[in-house]
Protein backbone atom coordinates (compact mmCIF):
# COMPACT_ATOMS: atom_id res chain seq x y z
CA UNK A 1 0.00 0.00 0.00
CA UNK A 2 2.86 2.44 1.03
CA UNK A 3 4.80 1.44 -2.14
CA UNK A 4 1.98 1.82 -4.18
CA UNK A 5 1.07 5.42 -2.98
CA UNK A 6 4.77 6.20 -3.15
CA UNK A 7 4.37 4.71 -6.93
CA UNK A 8 1.90 6.71 -7.45
CA UNK A 9 3.33 10.26 -6.42
CA UNK A 10 6.72 9.63 -7.53
CA UNK A 11 5.51 8.03 -11.12
CA UNK A 12 6.78 4.74 -11.74
CA UNK A 13 7.95 3.10 -14.77
CA UNK A 14 7.65 -0.42 -16.50
CA UNK A 15 10.40 -1.23 -18.38
CA UNK A 16 12.08 -4.18 -20.43
CA UNK A 17 15.65 -5.24 -20.26
CA UNK A 18 17.07 -7.16 -22.73
CA UNK A 19 20.48 -8.22 -23.27
CA UNK A 20 22.74 -11.52 -21.80
CA UNK A 21 23.20 -11.81 -18.43
CA UNK A 22 20.15 -10.28 -17.08
CA UNK A 23 21.05 -11.50 -13.21
CA UNK A 24 24.20 -9.56 -12.80
CA UNK A 25 22.39 -6.48 -13.73
CA UNK A 26 19.72 -7.15 -11.17
CA UNK A 27 22.31 -7.05 -8.67
CA UNK A 28 23.88 -4.29 -9.78
CA UNK A 29 20.68 -2.57 -9.70
CA UNK A 30 20.11 -3.97 -5.70
CA UNK A 31 23.51 -2.76 -4.73
CA UNK A 32 22.92 0.82 -5.88
CA UNK A 33 19.73 0.72 -3.54
CA UNK A 34 17.23 0.38 -6.76
CA UNK A 35 14.28 -1.22 -5.81
CA UNK A 36 12.75 -3.50 -8.65
CA UNK A 37 8.89 -4.95 -8.61
CA UNK A 38 7.29 -7.46 -10.63
CA UNK A 39 10.56 -8.53 -12.67
CA UNK A 40 8.97 -11.11 -15.36
CA UNK A 41 10.62 -12.69 -17.46
CA UNK A 42 9.12 -13.06 -21.09
CA UNK A 43 12.05 -14.56 -23.11
CA UNK A 44 15.08 -15.52 -22.50
CA UNK A 45 17.04 -12.65 -23.17
CA UNK A 46 14.14 -10.23 -21.89
CA UNK A 47 12.76 -9.44 -19.20
CA UNK A 48 10.40 -6.74 -17.44
CA UNK A 49 10.39 -5.32 -14.34
CA UNK A 50 8.28 -1.79 -12.75
CA UNK A 51 10.94 0.89 -11.80
CA UNK A 52 10.55 4.22 -9.73
CA UNK A 53 11.08 7.06 -11.89
CA UNK A 54 13.64 8.69 -10.03
CA UNK A 55 15.53 5.26 -10.37
CA UNK A 56 15.69 5.12 -13.78
CA UNK A 57 18.52 7.76 -13.83
CA UNK A 58 20.65 5.73 -11.71
CA UNK A 59 19.65 2.18 -13.54
CA UNK A 60 20.65 3.83 -16.96
CA UNK A 61 24.98 4.21 -16.06
CA UNK A 62 24.87 0.06 -15.09
CA UNK A 63 23.15 -0.76 -18.58
CA UNK A 64 26.40 0.43 -20.63
CA UNK A 65 29.06 -1.83 -20.44
CA UNK A 66 26.76 -4.72 -20.10
CA UNK A 67 25.23 -4.77 -23.72
CA UNK A 68 21.40 -4.44 -22.16
CA UNK A 69 19.18 -2.08 -23.76
CA UNK A 70 16.52 -0.54 -21.73
CA UNK A 71 12.99 0.26 -23.47
CA UNK A 72 10.02 1.95 -21.35
CA UNK A 73 7.02 -0.03 -22.02
CA UNK A 74 4.30 1.90 -20.06
CA UNK A 75 4.39 5.26 -17.73
CA UNK A 76 2.24 5.48 -14.41
CA UNK A 77 1.57 7.87 -11.47
CA UNK A 78 0.99 11.89 -10.79
CA UNK A 79 4.21 12.89 -12.96
CA UNK A 80 2.85 11.57 -15.70
CA UNK A 81 -0.51 12.44 -15.54
CA UNK A 82 0.83 16.15 -14.80
CA UNK A 83 2.74 15.88 -17.86
CA UNK A 84 -0.86 14.75 -19.76
CA UNK A 85 -2.88 17.42 -18.22
CA UNK A 86 0.27 20.37 -19.19
CA UNK A 87 -0.64 19.06 -23.12
CA UNK A 88 -4.22 19.12 -22.66
CA UNK A 89 -4.55 22.04 -20.47
CA UNK A 90 -8.28 22.84 -21.79
CA UNK A 91 -9.02 18.93 -20.55
CA UNK A 92 -9.48 19.70 -16.69
CA UNK A 93 -11.36 22.21 -17.39
CA UNK A 94 -13.98 20.62 -20.06
CA UNK A 95 -14.08 17.88 -17.07
CA UNK A 96 -15.26 20.74 -14.40
CA UNK A 97 -17.29 21.99 -16.77
CA UNK A 98 -18.86 18.81 -17.49
CA UNK A 99 -19.64 17.74 -13.50
CA UNK A 100 -20.85 21.57 -12.84
CA UNK A 101 -23.51 20.62 -16.24
CA UNK A 102 -24.17 17.16 -14.74
CA UNK A 103 -25.28 18.55 -11.29
CA UNK A 104 -27.50 21.47 -13.06
CA UNK A 105 -29.17 19.08 -14.88
CA UNK A 106 -30.18 16.92 -11.71
CA UNK A 107 -31.14 19.24 -9.93
CA UNK A 108 -33.86 19.92 -12.20
CA UNK A 109 -36.78 17.65 -12.29
CA UNK A 110 -36.94 15.61 -15.39
CA UNK A 111 -40.38 13.96 -14.57
CA UNK A 112 -43.88 14.90 -12.48
CA UNK A 113 -46.01 11.81 -12.42
CA UNK A 114 -49.96 11.69 -10.73
CA UNK A 115 -51.01 7.89 -9.24
CA UNK A 116 -53.28 6.76 -7.27
CA UNK A 117 -54.36 4.26 -5.67
CA UNK A 118 -57.72 3.58 -7.79
CA UNK A 119 -57.20 4.25 -11.74
CA UNK A 120 -57.25 8.12 -12.39
CA UNK A 121 -59.24 9.19 -15.38
CA UNK A 122 -56.67 11.62 -17.83
CA UNK A 123 -58.54 14.90 -17.07
CA UNK A 124 -58.08 14.27 -13.24
CA UNK A 125 -54.72 14.02 -13.92
CA UNK A 126 -54.30 16.78 -16.19
CA UNK A 127 -56.10 18.95 -13.17
CA UNK A 128 -53.86 17.88 -10.81
CA UNK A 129 -50.18 18.59 -13.26
CA UNK A 130 -51.48 21.94 -13.59
CA UNK A 131 -53.03 22.68 -10.24
CA UNK A 132 -49.23 21.93 -9.25
CA UNK A 133 -47.25 24.02 -12.47
CA UNK A 134 -49.43 27.28 -10.42
CA UNK A 135 -47.91 26.26 -7.69
CA UNK A 136 -44.04 25.79 -9.06
CA UNK A 137 -43.71 21.81 -9.52
CA UNK A 138 -43.17 21.61 -13.15
CA UNK A 139 -40.66 19.57 -15.51
CA UNK A 140 -37.54 21.58 -15.82
CA UNK A 141 -38.20 23.61 -12.44
CA UNK A 142 -35.47 23.51 -9.94
CA UNK A 143 -35.82 20.97 -7.48
CA UNK A 144 -34.13 22.79 -4.12
CA UNK A 145 -36.58 25.86 -4.95
CA UNK A 146 -39.63 23.76 -4.44
CA UNK A 147 -42.13 24.27 -1.60
CA UNK A 148 -43.55 21.11 -1.61
CA UNK A 149 -45.74 21.21 1.52
CA UNK A 150 -47.65 24.39 0.03
CA UNK A 151 -47.96 22.43 -3.55
CA UNK A 152 -49.62 19.94 -1.76
CA UNK A 153 -52.19 22.03 -0.13
CA UNK A 154 -52.74 24.28 -2.76
CA UNK A 155 -53.18 21.17 -5.33
CA UNK A 156 -55.96 19.92 -2.73
CA UNK A 157 -57.77 23.54 -2.39
CA UNK A 158 -57.90 23.41 -6.21
CA UNK A 159 -59.45 19.96 -6.88
CA UNK A 160 -62.10 19.46 -3.92
CA UNK A 161 -62.56 15.94 -5.07
CA UNK A 162 -59.48 14.81 -4.09
CA UNK A 163 -58.90 13.53 -0.73
CA UNK A 164 -55.05 13.23 -0.03
CA UNK A 165 -52.28 14.52 -2.08
CA UNK A 166 -48.72 13.75 -1.26
CA UNK A 167 -46.08 14.26 -3.22
CA UNK A 168 -42.68 12.06 -3.22
CA UNK A 169 -39.12 13.02 -4.78
CA UNK A 170 -37.17 9.65 -6.41
CA UNK A 171 -34.15 11.57 -7.76
CA UNK A 172 -35.04 13.75 -10.41
CA UNK A 173 -38.51 12.27 -10.87
CA UNK A 174 -41.32 13.84 -8.87
CA UNK A 175 -44.82 11.81 -8.07
CA UNK A 176 -47.88 13.62 -6.95
CA UNK A 177 -49.78 11.07 -5.30
CA UNK A 178 -53.44 11.75 -5.06
CA UNK A 179 -56.68 9.77 -3.25
CA UNK A 180 -60.24 10.63 -4.85
CA UNK A 181 -62.91 11.03 -2.19
CA UNK A 182 -65.28 8.11 -2.41
CA UNK A 183 -68.96 9.05 -2.26
CA UNK A 184 -71.13 6.56 -0.80
CA UNK A 185 -73.78 4.87 -3.24
CA UNK A 186 -77.34 5.69 -2.92
CA UNK A 187 -78.20 2.23 -2.28
CA UNK A 188 -75.68 1.97 0.18
CA UNK A 189 -76.84 5.12 1.45
CA UNK A 190 -80.46 3.49 2.08
CA UNK A 191 -79.37 0.55 4.12
CA UNK A 192 -80.37 -0.04 7.40
CA UNK A 193 -77.49 -0.26 10.22
CA UNK A 194 -75.48 -2.99 9.49
CA UNK A 195 -71.98 -4.76 10.86
CA UNK A 196 -68.85 -5.43 8.51
CA UNK A 197 -69.02 -9.45 8.98
CA UNK A 198 -65.77 -11.74 7.60
CA UNK A 199 -66.99 -13.60 4.63
CA UNK A 200 -63.83 -16.25 5.44
CA UNK A 201 -60.92 -16.94 8.08
CA UNK A 202 -57.90 -15.14 7.93
CA UNK A 203 -55.53 -12.98 9.77
CA UNK A 204 -56.09 -9.27 9.52
CA UNK A 205 -53.89 -7.15 7.41
CA UNK A 206 -55.01 -3.76 7.76
CA UNK A 207 -58.69 -2.23 8.75
CA UNK A 208 -59.98 1.31 7.33
CA UNK A 209 -63.12 2.46 9.27
CA UNK A 210 -65.22 5.02 7.38
CA UNK A 211 -68.25 4.38 9.55
CA UNK A 212 -68.78 2.56 12.83
CA UNK A 213 -66.29 1.08 15.58
CA UNK A 214 -63.52 -1.22 15.15
CA UNK A 215 -64.02 -4.56 16.25
CA UNK A 216 -60.66 -6.17 15.17
CA UNK A 217 -56.87 -4.49 14.49
CA UNK A 218 -53.93 -5.81 12.37
CA UNK A 219 -52.78 -8.79 13.18
CA UNK A 220 -55.97 -10.45 14.76
CA UNK A 221 -57.30 -14.05 13.68
CA UNK A 222 -60.68 -14.30 11.91
CA UNK A 223 -63.61 -16.84 11.39
CA UNK A 224 -65.99 -16.54 8.73
CA UNK A 225 -68.95 -14.75 10.40
CA UNK A 226 -67.08 -12.71 12.69
CA UNK A 227 -67.93 -8.82 13.28
CA UNK A 228 -64.94 -6.67 11.77
CA UNK A 229 -66.50 -3.47 12.07
CA UNK A 230 -69.78 -2.76 14.38
CA UNK A 231 -72.62 -0.87 13.13
CA UNK A 232 -72.90 1.80 16.29
CA UNK A 233 -70.74 4.81 17.15
CA UNK A 234 -71.72 5.85 20.92
CA UNK A 235 -74.93 4.99 21.10
CA UNK A 236 -76.15 5.57 17.38
CA UNK A 237 -76.56 2.74 15.34
CA UNK A 238 -75.47 3.12 11.74
CA UNK A 239 -74.41 1.03 8.40
CA UNK A 240 -70.72 0.47 9.12
CA UNK A 241 -68.74 1.32 6.32
CA UNK A 242 -65.14 0.12 5.30
CA UNK A 243 -62.59 -1.83 3.87
CA UNK A 244 -60.50 -4.73 5.89
CA UNK A 245 -58.07 -6.69 4.36
CA UNK A 246 -56.68 -9.83 5.53
CA UNK A 247 -54.69 -12.73 4.69
CA UNK A 248 -55.75 -15.91 4.20
CA UNK A 249 -54.61 -19.40 3.58
CA UNK A 250 -55.91 -22.55 1.87
CA UNK A 251 -54.56 -25.83 1.67
CA UNK A 252 -54.33 -28.37 -1.43
CA UNK A 253 -53.19 -31.59 -1.24
CA UNK A 254 -51.51 -33.73 -4.69
CA UNK A 255 -49.45 -36.71 -4.95
CA UNK A 256 -47.87 -38.90 -7.58
CA UNK A 257 -47.25 -42.74 -7.92
CA UNK A 258 -43.67 -43.26 -9.16
CA UNK A 259 -44.51 -46.26 -11.06
CA UNK A 260 -48.22 -45.97 -12.78
CA UNK A 261 -50.32 -47.68 -15.42
CA UNK A 262 -52.51 -45.93 -17.90
CA UNK A 263 -54.52 -47.24 -21.03
CA UNK A 264 -53.24 -46.28 -24.62
CA UNK A 265 -55.01 -46.59 -28.37
CA UNK A 266 -52.91 -48.93 -29.96
CA UNK A 267 -54.38 -48.15 -33.00
CA UNK A 268 -56.46 -50.93 -33.96
CA UNK A 269 -60.74 -49.75 -34.17
CA UNK A 270 -63.62 -51.26 -35.31
CA UNK A 271 -66.21 -48.89 -36.63
CA UNK A 272 -70.23 -50.01 -37.22
CA UNK A 273 -73.42 -49.00 -38.31
CA UNK A 274 -76.46 -50.20 -36.98
CA UNK A 275 -80.71 -49.56 -36.78
CA UNK A 276 -82.29 -49.64 -33.25
CA UNK A 277 -85.93 -49.88 -33.23
CA UNK A 278 -88.55 -48.57 -30.93
CA UNK A 279 -89.01 -51.71 -28.95
CA UNK A 280 -85.20 -51.79 -28.10
CA UNK A 281 -83.53 -54.25 -30.49
CA UNK A 282 -81.01 -54.03 -33.44
CA UNK A 283 -80.11 -54.89 -36.45
CA UNK A 284 -76.26 -54.23 -37.73
CA UNK A 285 -76.13 -52.85 -40.88
CA UNK A 286 -72.02 -52.16 -41.39
CA UNK A 287 -68.96 -53.92 -39.91
CA UNK A 288 -70.66 -56.66 -37.84
CA UNK A 289 -70.03 -56.95 -33.75
CA UNK A 290 -67.06 -55.71 -32.47
CA UNK A 291 -64.28 -57.50 -31.56
CA UNK A 292 -63.73 -58.34 -27.96
CA UNK A 293 -60.90 -56.11 -26.70
CA UNK A 294 -58.94 -56.82 -23.49
CA UNK A 295 -59.14 -52.85 -23.08
CA UNK A 296 -61.39 -50.69 -25.19
CA UNK A 297 -63.29 -47.54 -25.33
CA UNK A 298 -66.33 -46.61 -27.44
CA UNK A 299 -67.61 -43.37 -28.57
CA UNK A 300 -71.47 -43.74 -30.37
CA UNK A 301 -73.50 -41.35 -32.26
CA UNK A 302 -77.17 -41.33 -32.39
CA UNK A 303 -79.07 -39.96 -35.68
CA UNK A 304 -82.97 -39.97 -35.48
CA UNK A 305 -84.33 -40.33 -38.51
CA UNK A 306 -87.46 -38.01 -39.75
CA UNK A 307 -89.84 -39.05 -42.00
CA UNK A 308 -91.02 -35.56 -42.83
CA UNK A 309 -90.55 -32.03 -40.63
CA UNK A 310 -91.32 -33.37 -37.23
CA UNK A 311 -92.50 -36.97 -37.70
CA UNK A 312 -90.15 -39.29 -36.70
CA UNK A 313 -89.62 -42.62 -37.61
CA UNK A 314 -89.40 -44.97 -34.94
CA UNK A 315 -86.17 -46.21 -35.62
CA UNK A 316 -82.43 -44.60 -35.06
CA UNK A 317 -79.51 -44.72 -37.12
CA UNK A 318 -76.28 -45.82 -34.23
CA UNK A 319 -72.71 -45.07 -35.57
CA UNK A 320 -70.32 -46.81 -32.69
CA UNK A 321 -66.22 -46.86 -32.94
CA UNK A 322 -64.20 -49.09 -30.94
CA UNK A 323 -60.63 -48.19 -29.93
CA UNK A 324 -58.45 -50.57 -28.47
CA UNK A 325 -56.54 -49.82 -25.94
CA UNK A 326 -53.57 -51.57 -24.13
CA UNK A 327 -51.88 -51.12 -20.71
CA UNK A 328 -48.96 -48.51 -20.53
CA UNK A 329 -46.51 -48.46 -17.93
CA UNK A 330 -45.15 -44.83 -17.00
CA UNK A 331 -42.18 -44.64 -14.46
CA UNK A 332 -41.32 -41.54 -12.88
CA UNK A 333 -37.71 -40.77 -10.71
CA UNK A 334 -38.35 -39.47 -8.09
CA UNK A 335 -37.99 -35.50 -8.52
CA UNK A 336 -40.23 -36.26 -11.34
CA UNK A 337 -42.68 -37.71 -9.52
CA UNK A 338 -42.92 -34.62 -6.71
CA UNK A 339 -42.96 -32.06 -9.55
CA UNK A 340 -45.86 -33.19 -10.66
CA UNK A 341 -47.42 -33.97 -6.70
CA UNK A 342 -46.11 -30.34 -6.23
CA UNK A 343 -47.72 -29.09 -9.39
CA UNK A 344 -50.85 -30.92 -8.39
CA UNK A 345 -51.11 -29.77 -4.83
CA UNK A 346 -50.08 -25.86 -6.24
CA UNK A 347 -53.51 -26.08 -8.33
CA UNK A 348 -55.04 -27.63 -5.47
CA UNK A 349 -54.39 -24.88 -3.03
CA UNK A 350 -54.90 -21.87 -5.81
CA UNK A 351 -58.59 -23.54 -6.30
CA UNK A 352 -59.29 -23.54 -2.93
CA UNK A 353 -58.38 -19.92 -2.26
CA UNK A 354 -62.02 -17.74 -1.77
CA UNK A 355 -62.85 -15.49 -3.43
CA UNK A 356 -62.74 -11.73 -2.29
CA UNK A 357 -65.68 -10.61 -0.90
CA UNK A 358 -65.62 -7.29 -3.23
CA UNK A 359 -64.95 -9.06 -6.20
CA UNK A 360 -61.65 -7.91 -6.88
CA UNK A 361 -59.06 -9.81 -8.10
CA UNK A 362 -56.79 -11.57 -5.68
CA UNK A 363 -53.59 -10.89 -5.18
CA UNK A 364 -50.46 -12.12 -5.35
CA UNK A 365 -50.33 -15.70 -4.23
CA UNK A 366 -47.56 -16.86 -2.50
CA UNK A 367 -46.94 -21.07 -1.95
CA UNK A 368 -45.16 -22.93 0.74
CA UNK A 369 -45.02 -26.57 0.25
CA UNK A 370 -44.02 -29.30 1.94
CA UNK A 371 -43.01 -32.84 0.61
CA UNK A 372 -44.29 -35.77 3.13
CA UNK A 373 -42.73 -38.87 3.87
CA UNK A 374 -42.67 -41.45 1.07
CA UNK A 375 -45.43 -43.65 0.99
CA UNK A 376 -44.99 -46.87 -1.49
CA UNK A 377 -43.56 -45.37 -4.24
CA UNK A 378 -46.23 -42.45 -4.09
CA UNK A 379 -44.38 -39.08 -3.50
CA UNK A 380 -47.13 -36.62 -1.30
CA UNK A 381 -46.89 -32.92 -1.26
CA UNK A 382 -48.83 -30.39 0.76
CA UNK A 383 -49.05 -26.86 -0.85
CA UNK A 384 -50.21 -24.13 0.86
CA UNK A 385 -51.39 -20.84 -0.67
CA UNK A 386 -51.16 -17.78 0.98
CA UNK A 387 -52.86 -14.12 -0.25
CA UNK A 388 -54.39 -10.68 0.83
CA UNK A 389 -57.87 -9.90 0.04
CA UNK A 390 -60.79 -7.79 1.03
CA UNK A 391 -62.93 -9.98 3.48
CA UNK A 392 -65.36 -7.66 4.60
CA UNK A 393 -69.03 -7.68 3.53
CA UNK A 394 -72.07 -5.42 4.86
CA UNK A 395 -74.14 -7.78 7.37
CA UNK A 396 -77.97 -5.93 8.20
CA UNK A 397 -77.98 -5.71 12.49
CA UNK A 398 -80.76 -8.33 13.80
CA UNK A 399 -82.89 -6.85 16.35
CA UNK A 400 -81.22 -8.36 19.20
CA UNK A 401 -77.87 -6.54 18.02
CA UNK A 402 -79.53 -3.42 17.87
CA UNK A 403 -81.17 -4.08 21.19
CA UNK A 404 -77.60 -4.70 22.75
CA UNK A 405 -75.97 -1.91 21.35
CA UNK A 406 -78.18 0.21 21.88
CA UNK A 407 -78.21 -0.19 25.73
CA UNK A 408 -74.61 -0.19 25.29
CA UNK A 409 -74.20 3.22 24.04
CA UNK A 410 -77.21 4.55 26.93
CA UNK A 411 -74.69 2.66 29.43
CA UNK A 412 -71.95 4.05 28.56
CA UNK A 413 -73.34 7.56 28.62
CA UNK B 1 36.51 -17.34 22.01
CA UNK B 2 36.13 -16.06 18.76
CA UNK B 3 34.02 -12.89 18.04
CA UNK B 4 31.45 -15.31 16.27
CA UNK B 5 30.75 -17.14 19.59
CA UNK B 6 30.62 -13.83 21.78
CA UNK B 7 28.16 -12.82 19.11
CA UNK B 8 26.17 -15.93 19.59
CA UNK B 9 25.84 -15.75 23.26
CA UNK B 10 24.81 -12.64 23.40
CA UNK B 11 21.92 -13.05 20.50
CA UNK B 12 20.85 -16.20 22.90
CA UNK B 13 20.89 -13.67 25.98
CA UNK B 14 19.14 -10.91 24.72
CA UNK B 15 16.72 -13.10 22.62
CA UNK B 16 17.91 -11.32 19.44
CA UNK B 17 16.53 -12.49 16.05
CA UNK B 18 19.17 -14.68 14.46
CA UNK B 19 17.91 -13.08 11.07
CA UNK B 20 19.05 -9.13 12.50
CA UNK B 21 22.20 -10.26 15.02
CA UNK B 22 24.01 -12.80 12.53
CA UNK B 23 22.54 -11.76 8.79
CA UNK B 24 21.34 -15.49 8.33
CA UNK B 25 18.66 -15.64 5.44
CA UNK B 26 15.03 -16.16 6.65
CA UNK B 27 12.92 -17.86 4.29
CA UNK B 28 9.31 -17.68 4.58
CA UNK B 29 6.80 -20.15 1.96
CA UNK B 30 3.58 -19.19 2.19
CA UNK B 31 1.88 -22.34 0.92
CA UNK B 32 3.15 -23.08 -2.76
CA UNK B 33 2.85 -19.70 -4.54
CA UNK B 34 4.57 -16.89 -2.67
CA UNK B 35 8.23 -17.18 -0.83
CA UNK B 36 9.53 -14.38 0.80
CA UNK B 37 13.25 -14.26 1.44
CA UNK B 38 15.26 -11.61 3.82
CA UNK B 39 19.05 -11.14 3.70
CA UNK B 40 19.51 -12.11 0.78
CA UNK B 41 22.53 -11.72 -1.17
CA UNK B 42 22.03 -11.56 -4.99
CA UNK B 43 20.05 -13.41 -7.83
CA UNK B 44 22.48 -16.21 -9.86
CA UNK B 45 19.84 -17.51 -12.10
CA UNK B 46 16.40 -16.18 -13.06
CA UNK B 47 13.81 -18.34 -15.43
CA UNK B 48 10.17 -18.70 -15.61
CA UNK B 49 10.80 -21.99 -14.23
CA UNK B 50 14.05 -21.62 -12.09
CA UNK B 51 15.39 -19.07 -9.98
CA UNK B 52 18.38 -19.69 -7.91
CA UNK B 53 19.84 -16.96 -5.12
CA UNK B 54 22.57 -16.88 -2.70
CA UNK B 55 22.29 -16.41 0.95
CA UNK B 56 25.06 -16.25 3.75
CA UNK B 57 24.69 -19.59 4.07
CA UNK B 58 24.66 -21.42 0.49
CA UNK B 59 22.27 -21.22 -2.30
CA UNK B 60 18.61 -21.48 -2.06
CA UNK B 61 16.71 -22.72 -5.21
CA UNK B 62 13.57 -22.42 -6.32
CA UNK B 63 11.46 -24.28 -9.27
CA UNK B 64 8.00 -24.10 -10.19
CA UNK B 65 6.26 -22.50 -13.28
CA UNK B 66 5.59 -19.14 -14.11
CA UNK B 67 7.89 -17.42 -11.68
CA UNK B 68 8.32 -14.14 -10.89
CA UNK B 69 10.59 -11.88 -8.87
CA UNK B 70 7.67 -9.70 -7.65
CA UNK B 71 9.76 -7.73 -5.39
CA UNK B 72 13.51 -7.44 -5.21
CA UNK B 73 15.52 -5.09 -3.24
CA UNK B 74 19.05 -5.18 -1.43
CA UNK B 75 17.59 -7.73 1.62
CA UNK B 76 14.34 -8.74 0.63
CA UNK B 77 13.34 -10.81 -2.19
CA UNK B 78 9.69 -12.07 -2.69
CA UNK B 79 8.76 -15.03 -5.53
CA UNK B 80 5.53 -15.65 -6.70
CA UNK B 81 4.41 -18.22 -9.27
CA UNK B 82 3.81 -21.49 -8.78
CA UNK B 83 6.11 -23.28 -6.74
CA UNK B 84 6.99 -26.99 -6.44
CA UNK B 85 10.34 -27.48 -4.72
CA UNK B 86 13.19 -25.64 -3.00
CA UNK B 87 16.04 -27.08 -2.39
CA UNK B 88 18.99 -25.19 0.19
CA UNK B 89 22.64 -25.94 -1.33
CA UNK B 90 25.24 -25.66 1.28
CA UNK B 91 28.30 -23.22 0.28
CA UNK B 92 30.75 -26.28 0.34
CA UNK B 93 28.03 -28.43 -2.40
CA UNK B 94 27.74 -25.37 -4.12
CA UNK B 95 31.95 -25.10 -5.33
CA UNK B 96 31.52 -28.72 -6.00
Amino acid sequence: MKHDLQATLHGELQIELRGQALEQLLNAALTQGIRLRGIRRIAPDRILCQLALPDLYRLRPLLRGRGVRLRVRGRYGLPFFLAFLQRRPLLPLCAVLGALLLTFCASLVSTITVTSPEPLPETDAALVLDLAAEAGIREGASRWRMDLEAAEQAILEGFPALFYAEIFRHGSALEIHVVKRVDVPEEEQLRPPGNIVATQAGVIEDILVRRGTAAVAAGDTVSAGDILIYGVSGSTLLTADGIVTATVYAEGYGECAEQQYTLRPTGASHRSLSLRFAHGHSLILLGGAAPEYAHASSSETVETLQLWRKIPLPVELIFRETLELAEHELHYTPQQARRLAEAQAEQNACAALPQPADGAPLGEITLFSEVLPLDDGIQRVRVVAQTTMRIGVYQPLSEEQAAEYGAAGKAAQ
Amino acid sequence: MTKQRIRAIATDSLELPAEIAFQTAKLVLVGNHMLKAINHRGILLYETEQIRFRTESGLVEIRGSELTLSELNEEYLRIEGHICSLQLIEAGEAAQ
